[in-house]
């Protein structure tokens, strides 16, 4: 598993995206391409604005693509609060925009567009290990 | 990680992606324009790429914008992975998108 460390800071998504997505790039289609950029800008920028505020810290990214089970994991570490992105509660999306709360939708696109994700705090830091299986290559991977 | 407004006549594209580095420029832009008109708004989304949370999150405040002027945000030729995160987050439910 490959691992980058970079202070949380907005301006470093570019590098954190690019870092991830070097990992993906053959593996599969546009729209799980498109599924893990959004994950990476979420739980990255979800790092950079709370954990550390108002200082800065650092932010460790660790992701490994597994060919035989064609799966991606993901580990997003920090040593900022503590924050379990699965005690987040689900925003209501049925609502209307009228009714519409603004903001809360990152971390639940991160676990619709996942398989699994774990949360632990061990010793001072935040590690939320993320798994996402790729439909096989020319199998049916459009639809929703 | 580009991202723009651009006037078609009649339309405004959207090009690029909407992400935390560019939706404020995103939020600006769309912002000002509905303070200015007093017709529907017409966005052209063939040549969007990528939208985050805080893309959507403008989205949502343009929309309410709308609202209040008694105005229709259309969105039209939104790409399919675009449109399963409008889908995936309920926001096809709200927004006027045209195939």
């Amino acid at each position: 598993m490959k691992t980058l460390e970079v202070v949380a800071r907005l301006e470093q998504l570019e590098k954190v995206s690019r870092f991830v997505m070097s990992e993906v790039n053959c593996q599969c289609t546009d729209e799980e391409r498109m599924e893990i950029s959004l994950v990476v800008e979420e739980l990255f920028v979800n790092i950079v604005k709370y954990a550390y505020d108002p200082q800065f810290g650092k932010a460790w990214i660790s992701c490994e693509y597994d060919k035989k089970q064609n799966a991606l994991t993901l580990i997003f570490q920090d040593e900022g609060v503590p924050f379990n992105p699965l005690n987040v509660q689900n925003p209501d999306i049925h609502s209307d925009a009228e009714h519409r709360k603004i903001g809360t939708l990152g971390i639940y696109l991160v676990k619709k567009c996942m398989d699994s994700i774990e949360y632990a705090h061990r010793g001072a830091c935040n590690v939320v290990t993320l798994k996402k299986v790729f439909r096989p290559v020319g199998g049916e991977s459009f639809g929703f | 990680m580009d991202f723009n407004m651009v006037n078609c006549g009649g339309a405004w594209a959207l090009e690029g992606r909407i992400d935390a580095l560019s939706s404020d420029s995103f939020q600006t832009a769309i912002m000002e324009l509905i303070g200015q008109t007093e017709d529907n708004i017409v966005l052209d989304c063939q040549k969007l790429e990528f939208v985050s949370s805080a893309g959507l999150r403008v989205f949502l405040i343009a929309q309410k914008a709308m609202g209040e002027k008694k105005l229709t945000l259309i969105l039209r030729e939104v790409p399919t992975a675009i449109n399963k995160i409008f889908a995936m987050t309920g926001f096809d439910k709200f927004l006027k998108i045209e195939s």
